[in-house]
C-alpha cells in the first residue's frame, strides 16, 4: 500500500514573543496510506491540531518532511500548495467553518472557487455527495437552519467534493451527540474504505480505528488495545 | 463557481453594514458632485441676475431719456414769453397763465430773424376737468416746435418744420398721460380712451415726477384749443436754448417786444440742469448696483469655493477612514470564512479580491446615489429650482464619470489595507480552534 500521508520527524515549537515556548509537536513520524482510518488521541493542548494543520500544508513545521502523495508539500510554493490542497487535501474541522449567507448545496461547491471546474459537474458531485450523506432535502437552507449533526454532514460533503486522496478531521465529533457522532465517522469510514486516507483528531477515545495513536505533549506513541 | 457569488450573497447577508458604507460613499460623493453643482448653478444664476439688472437698468435710463425730453419741453427752456398782462401772481397762483396770446405770434417771432432765439414752443395750457373720468388735469397742447426762419441748415427744403425737430408734435388721434392718471386708471400705452367724447390713443406714459407733470395730459395744440374752447389761443412761448444769458434779458425782451408788442419775457431757473444731474446720479447708482451686485456674488461664489476646497477633503478622508473601518470589521467578522476558504485551497490573492470588490461594488453604488442626491441638492441650492428646465442639466456625464472614480479610488485606498490583511490571515491561527 502507497504512503498517502508520510509525516517524518516533524517537530514545532511555537514561541510566542514575550511568554515561554510551547513545544506543541516533537519528532513526530506517522504514515497513512490508502485505505486506512487512523486517529490520534488526546487531551486538549497536546497538538493534535497542529500535527492536522501540518499535515495539510497550513502551517509550516520547524523540522521534519511532510510528504503527501509523495509530495514534500513545503517545498512547493503557497501559490501551487494552495492548489495542490484544493486537489488532495480535504478538511473537516470541530467548528464547521460554513458560510452562513450561502445555503447547503452552494456551501458544498466551495471548493470549486480553488480550480477550474465545469459548474454542471461540480453541481451534480455536490448534489451526490449531499444525498449520499442524507441531506438532500436541505439543498437551498441555509447552514443556520440546520441542526449541528446536520452541518458536520454538510462540511464533509464540502470537505470529499474534489474527491481527495486524503481526508484530515480535526475533532469532527467534538460538538456532536452520540447519534451524530456515529454517522460522520460512519462517512469517515467509508470514504477511507472507498480508497480514501483518513486521519482524526480527537479526544474522544471511543473511537475505533485501524491504528490509534496518543499525543501528549507534543509526542507520539501508539496505543495497543 | 465564482467569488462574484460570495460577494453578492455576502452583501445581501449583512445589508446594515453594506448599507452603511453606500452611505458613507454616498455622502463623500454627495458633496463632491454636490460642491461642484452648486458653483456651477451659482455662476449661471449670477450671470442670469447680471444679465437682467443690466436690462432693468437700459430701461430705466431709457425712460429717464424721455423724462429728459419731457423736461425739456416742459420747463427746460431759458425764456418764456407771456401776455404784457399777466400777473405773476396770478401764474404761481392757478398754475399756468390765465391771458392768452393769438398763436400766430409764436410764427412772427419764427419769422423774425431774432439771432439769439433757437427753439420756440407754443403752448396752451390749463387746468380742467376729464369729464369721462372726473379728473383734474392739466392739459398741455402744443403743435410741436415751430421753426425759426433763419436756422435754414436745420430745416426742411421749403423751411415749414424742423428735420430732426427736438420736440416732435403728438401724432394725430393720441395722447400722453402722466404717470398719477395712468396709475389712477390702470391705462398703459395703446389703450384707447375717451376725452370729451372723442376717442384718443395713450401714445405714451410718462414716468412719475413727483410734480404737477403727473397729472398731466399731452395733447395737440388744435386739440387742446378746441377742448378748452380757445381756438387760435395760446398761453405760453417757451424760447429754449436762447443765445442769451441772464444778464442780457433786457436786450433779447426788447428784440421781442419790436415784434410782438404786447408780451412780457421771463426768465425762469431750469430745472432741467438738476433733473439732468439727477440722471447721471441714478445712472452711476444703477452702474454702482451692478458693481455691488457683482462683487456680492462674487464673494459668495469664492466663500463656496473655500467651503468646497476644505469641505471636500475633510468628506472624504472621514468616509474613507470610515469604509476602512467597515472593511476592517467585515475581515474580523468573516475570519472562519477566510480560514475555510484558505484550508480549501483558495489562493491569497482571491481572498483579497473578495475584500476589494466589495468595497468597489460599494463605491459603485455609493456614487451613483451620491451623484444624484448631490447634484439634485446642488442644483437646488444654488437657486435652480426642481421644475426649471435647466436643472436636468446639471446631471451631465462627465461629472458622474468623475464621481464614479473618485468613489472606486477613495474606496480602493480605503479597502486596500484590509484585503490585504484577510488575504495575509495566518488559516492555522483561525482554524486550530480553541
Ligand atoms: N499560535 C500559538 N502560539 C503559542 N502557542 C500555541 C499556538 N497555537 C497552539 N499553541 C499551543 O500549542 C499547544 C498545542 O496546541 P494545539 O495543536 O491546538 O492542541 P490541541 O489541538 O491538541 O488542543 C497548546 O499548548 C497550545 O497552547
Ligand atoms: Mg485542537
Amino acid at each position: 500500500m502507497t504512503d498517502i500521508l508520510d509525516f517524518q520527524a516533524i517537530s514545532k515549537t511555537y514561541r510566542p514573543p514575550g511568554r515561554s515556548s510551547v513545544d506543541a509537536l516533537d519528532q513526530v513520524s506517522l504514515s497513512v496510506p490508502t485505505g486506512a482510518f487512523k486517529v490520534v488521541c488526546g487531551h486538549s493542548g497536546s497538538g493534535k491540531s497542529t500535527l492536522l494543520l501540518s499535515a495539510g500544508g497550513l502551517q509550516k513545521p520547524d523540522a521534519g518532511k511532510v510528504l503527501v502523495n509523495g509530495t514534500d508539500i513545503y517545498r512547493l510554493s503557497p501559490e501551487k500548495r494552495a492548489r495542490f490542497r484544493a486537489e488532495t487535501i480535504g478538511f473537516v474541522f470541530q467548528q464547521f467553518h460554513l458560510i452562513p449567507y450561502l445555503n447547503i448545496l452552494e456551501n458544498v461547491m466551495t471548493p470549486a472557487l480553488a480550480l477550474v471546474m465545469d459548474r454542471a459537474e461540480v453541481e451534480q458531485r455536490a448534489r451526490e455527495m449531499i444525498e449520499w450523506l442524507g441531506l438532500a432535502h436541505r439543498l437551498d437552507h441555509p447552514p443556520s437552519e440546520l441542526s449541528i449533526g446536520e452541518r458536520q454532514r454538510v462540511a464533509l460533503a464540502r470537505a470529499l467534493l474534489n474527491q481527495p486522496a486524503l481526508l484530515l478531521a480535526d475533532e469532527p465529533t467534538g460538538n456532536l451527540d452520540e447519534q451524530n457522532s456515529e454517522i460522520v465517522i460512519r462517512h469517515l469510514r467509508d470514504f477511507a474504505a472507498r480508497g480514501g486516507a483518513v486521519l482524526i483528531a480527537t479526544h474522544d477515545t471511543r473511537i475505533e480505528a485501524d491504528e490509534k495513536f496518543m499525543l501528549e505533549n507534543g509526542r507520539l506513541r501508539p496505543v495497543t488495545s | 463557481m465564482k467569488p462574484w457569488l460570495l460577494i453578492k450573497n455576502e452583501i445581501g447577508y449583512r445589508k446594515v453594514g453594506f448599507g452603511i458604507g453606500l452611505a458613507c460613499v454616498a455622502i463623500a460623493i454627495g458633496s463632491f458632485s454636490g460642491s461642484i453643482t452648486v458653483l456651477q448653478a451659482h455662476e449661471t444664476r449670477t450671470e442670469e441676475i447680471l444679465a437682467q439688472r443690466e436690462r432693468e437698468t437700459r430701461e430705466e435710463m431709457e425712460r429717464l431719456e424721455n423724462d429728459y425730453r419731457r423736461i425739456m419741453r416742459n420747463l427746460g427752456h431759458n425764456v418764456m414769453i407771456l401776455h404784457a398782462d399777466q400777473s405773476r401772481a396770478a401764474l404761481r397762483a392757478v398754475g399756468h397763465p390765465d391771458t392768452y396770446l393769438p398763436e400766430e405770434y409764436v410764427h412772427r417771432l419764427g419769422r423774425g430773424y431774432i439771432e439769439t432765439l433757437n427753439h420756440l414752443l407754443p403752448v396752451l395750457q390749463e387746468r380742467t376737468t376729464w369729464p369721462e373720468r372726473d379728473l383734474d388735469i392739466i392739459l398741455m397742447g402744443t403743435p410741436g416746435q415751430v421753426p425759426v426762419a433763419h436756422l435754414t441748415r436745420f430745416l426742411t427744403e421749403d423751411g415749414e418744420a424742423y428735420r430732426n425737430p427736438i420736440i416732435s408734435p403728438i401724432p394725430e388721434g393720441k395722447i400722453e398721460i402722466g404717470h398719477a392718471i395712468a396709475r389712477e386708471f390702470g391705462l398703459r400705452p395703446g389703450d384707447t380712451v375717451t376725452f370729451m367724447g372723442e376717442p384718443f390713443e395713450i401714445h405714451r406714459v410718462n414716468a412719475a415726477q413727483g410734480s404737477e407733470e403727473d397729472i398731466m395730459v399731452w395733447c395737440n395744440l388744435d386739440v387742446a384749443q378746441r377742448w378748452l374752447d380757445r381756438a387760435g389761443l395760446i398761453n405760453i412761448i417757451f424760447a429754449l436754448e436762447c443765445v442769451c444769458d441772464i444778464d442780457g434779458l433786457g436786450a433779447i425782451t426788447e428784440e421781442i417786444s419790436a415784434l410782438l408788442p404786447d408780451v412780457q419775457v421771463l426768465e425762469f431757473s431750469s430745472r432741467v440742469i438738476a433733473r439732468g444731474e439727477a440722471r447721471q446720479r441714478a445712472e452711476q447708482e444703477a452702474r454702482r448696483a451692478i458693481a455691488a451686485e457683482i462683487a456680492h456674488r462674487a464673494q459668495i461664489g469664492d466663500e463656496l469655493r473655500t467651503f468646497a476646497t476644505v469641505l471636500i477633503p475633510v468628506v472624504l478622508l472621514a468616509s474613507g477612514l470610515w469604509i476602512f473601518f467597515l472593511i476592517l470589521g467585515n475581515v474580523r467578522e468573516r475570519e472562519s470564512e477566510i480560514g475555510i476558504l484558505r484550508a480549501i485551497g483558495v489562493k491569497e490573492s482571491v481572498i483579497a479580491w473578495i475584500f476589494l470588490s466589495k468595497a468597489l461594488v460599494m463605491g459603485l453604488v455609493g456614487a451613483v446615489i451620491g451623484y444624484l442626491i448631490g447634484v439634485a441638492a446642488g442644483a437646488l441650492r444654488g437657486g435652480v429650482g426642481l421644475f426649471d428646465t435647466r436643472f436636468w442639466t446639471y446631471f451631465n456625464p462627465v461629472l458622474l464619470l468623475i464621481s464614479l472614480l473618485v468613489a472606486l479610488m477613495l474606496c480602493a485606498l480605503a479597502g486596500w489595507i484590509p484585503a490585504m490583511w484577510a488575504a495575509q490571515r495566518d488559516p492555522a491561527d483561525i482554524l486550530r480552534g480553541d
